[in-house]
């Protein structure tokens, strides 16, 4: 399972896929999923952490679970924040 | 153009049914996602950052307008309304849903088209010299060999599951369009002291987080004898390579770690293994039938024509964009995928409907992808370039920067890519609208920037007369530059000049490079030439100040 957290970030939430189509999503404090980083459930590392990594992963539509470091309320890497926001770049003839 | 026969369409035809009930199973839960992936893969499907990447074979880059015409609908239909075209001749569509794959494998099962071994540790598709059949001083076609080589290679039972993937690449010229000394294998056509066509065989090249110019294997393969000598090079891969690392499982490490003689001994001895056997021994009557598909189309016999055109925009586009042809009155029409502060190789579906219609009317029905992310209309008649430029112009097709600074390869990077980490179209975006003015570029002349978003090498930064490479630290962006590579026939890899840049300094740091160059070169020295005669010094001390 992919890795995006570091041992100094004490603050996560658990993003994953789409199966049907592959959309990012995110795992909310009602043990559901939402396309909304905002509406991400967020935790603190160790126990919470794995518990609600281990609650994600019981759903079966979803995957490519994990966990992600979390800072002031926004993902804390480029890559997090690219996922929440979609690509910094426009699309052709759009 | 090849055509597909009957085997040909029962066998994709039977692929997408067969992945058609593998999605279904998985979406019923049938499959877990670790039984799924392998066979997704093996039909080109990635799992991206933001969705499923869908990514389609176009052999050895050449399609007709009905195969572009169908890839406009695809993207429109079932993705966002573009598509990216690679530097593997292929396109890449970023948001198809998993639910529709088979549709869109159906769609493109309609055009003699599909997505196998488009991903997974195969042969993947062939590619080759974009302007085959139309250049001068071409020895031969690389395609017939390239639609030979397809052929083999497909679903070939020995080769489904090697230590890793495995890329073939041909040239017909000694000019080397295809980076063939960049590939697994690299497949140079020849002519012996007797006139006869054969093979120069390069093997272990690549790029990579270990890269590798490839090593001269053999110097002439006869042409009936080259099946038997891929399946020498392969078995040999197949059986050494390593598979407890995929880090060091290419060939190229294999060739490396054994050495080159030691690598060609065992070649040898497999090949005449193989030889013997005459298994692989192609029969002329078939080579034959498929050296009718790339015959020449029916030139109109034209006078000589390469005056520039009176109109100065479409005289500066035909002198940077149109190439001789071998075929008196015609030219080789480059179409730039690279608008000024666009996004390297995407195309919308509008354009890609139009560039079908100017296939269809002024290039005999063809079209060509280059592994520069660029698009090629191989056979245009000179009398007819003003109104393909005129048409190119109007869906923002017709930029004259073919092998300018804006002229950039750029993997999709950190925007797309589930691997990437650090993005790479914006930079060649900032780069492009940095260097805008054409006038400006065009004093510069040829320079080849290549970027990367990781280590991977996608962007090809390794063979960029500048490289870019994108790093992660700590979160944040940093880009590496290399000066001096080459994918051509004097195909070498670029020297790292120093510490990394953070984002905001990397077009500043490329201009400093641009204006040492201007400021030393010799009159006719491209940048390239000017890095090969003072080194890495002269620019390094400029960047770093040391």
């Amino acid at each position: 399972m992919a890795q995006h957290t570091s041992k100094h970030a004490h603050t996560h939430a658990i993003t994953a896929n789409r199966l049907r189509d592959g959309g990012v999503v995110y795992y909310t404090a009602q043990d559901t999923w939402a396309d909304d980083f905002a509406e991400a459930a967020i935790c603190q590392s160790g126990q919470a952490a794995d518990d609600l990594l281990a609650a994600a992963n019981k759903h079966t539509a979803i995957i490519d679970i994990y966990l992600f470091d979390v800072a002031d309320n926004q993902p804390s890497s480029v890559r997090e924040r690219i996922r929440a926001q979609g690509p910094t770049v426009g699309f052709v003839g759009q | 153009m090849y055509r597909y026969d009957e085997f040909d369409q029962k066998m994709v035809t039977a692929r997408v049914a067969q992945f058609r009930e593998q999605v279904e199973r998985r979406l019923a839960g049938a499959l877990s996602e670790d039984q799924f992936k392998p066979l997704r893969l093996m039909n080109g499907v990635y799992l991206q950052l933001h969705a499923y990447m869908l990514r389609v074979a176009i052999p050895y880059g050449t399609l007709s307008a009905r195969q572009m015409r169908q890839l406009a609908y695809i993207a429109r239909e079932y993705d966002k309304g573009y598509g990216h075209f690679t530097t593997r001749q292929n396109i890449q569509y970023n948001w198809v849903a998993l639910e529709r794959i088979p549709d869109v494998l159906a769609d493109l099962a309609k055009v003699e088209m599909h997505a196998i071994q488009t991903s997974g540790n195969c042969i993947r598709n062939v590619t080759a010299d974009q302007y085959a059949g139309a250049v001068a001083d071409e020895i031969e076609d690389p395609r017939i060999i390239s639609e030979i080589i397809r052929q083999w290679s497909s679903f070939h039972p020995e080769f489904s599951f090697l230590p890793r993937k495995f890329k073939i690449a041909v040239s017909g010229h000694a000019q080397d369009r295809a980076a063939i000394k960049l590939h697994d294998i690299g497949i140079q056509i020849v002519k012996n002291a007797h006139g006869e066509i054969g093979y120069e065989v390069h093997v272990g090249g690549g790029q990579g987080r270990t890269p590798f110019i490839a090593k001269k294997m053999a110097d002439f393969v006869p042409r009936d004898k080259l099946l038997a000598y891929l399946e020498a090079v392969m078995r040999v891969y197949n059986m050494l390579g390593r598979r407890d690392n995929s880090y060091k499982a290419r060939i190229k490490i294999l060739v490396h770690e054994i050495g080159e003689s030691e690598m060609r001994r065992m070649i040898d001895e497999a090949f005449a293994t193989i030889d013997a056997s005459q298994m692989l021994r192609l029969p002329e009557a078939e080579a034959a039938r498929i050296r009718s598909y790339f015959a020449p189309p029916d030139f109109e016999d034209l006078p000589r024509e390469e005056a520039l055109p009176a109109d100065a925009d479409l005289a500066h586009w035909v002198k940077t964009n149109v190439v001789a042809h071998r075929q008196n009155g015609y030219a080789i029409v480059n179409i730039s995928l690279k608008p000024i502060g666009g996004i390297p190789g995407d195309a919308s579906a509008a354009q890609m409907e139009a560039i079908a219609d100017i296939a269809e009317t002024y290039s005999f029905d063809e079209i060509r992808v280059t592994h520069e992310q660029n698009l090629v209309l191989a056979h245009v008649r000179w009398s007819d370039l003003a109104a393909v430029y005129e048409q190119l112009a109007r869906h923002d097709l017709a930029t004259p920067n073919l092998g300018l600074i804006s002229d950039t390869i750029a993997c999709p990077g950190l925007d797309y890519c589930n691997l990437a980490n650090a993005r790479s179209i914006p930079l060649a975006q900032d780069i492009s609208n940095c260097f805008a003015d054409l006038e400006r570029q065009h004093d510069i002349g040829e320079l080849k920037i290549k970027i990367s978003g990781c280590i991977n090498a996608c962007g090809h930064h390794h063979v960029g007369h500048i490289g870019i490479l994108g790093v992660d630290k700590k979160g944040t962006e940093f880009y590496q530059i290399s000066l001096g590579g080459a994918a051509d026939e004097n195909a070498a890899l670029g020297e790292i000049t120093g510490p990394a840049f953070t984002e905001d300094k990397v077009v500043g740091a490329i201009e400093n490079l641009v204006a040492t160059y201007i400021g030393i070169r010799h009159d006719g020295e491209r940048f390239i030439d000017t890095y090969r005669r003072v080194g890495m010094a002269v620019f390094k001390e400029r960047l770093y100040g040391e």
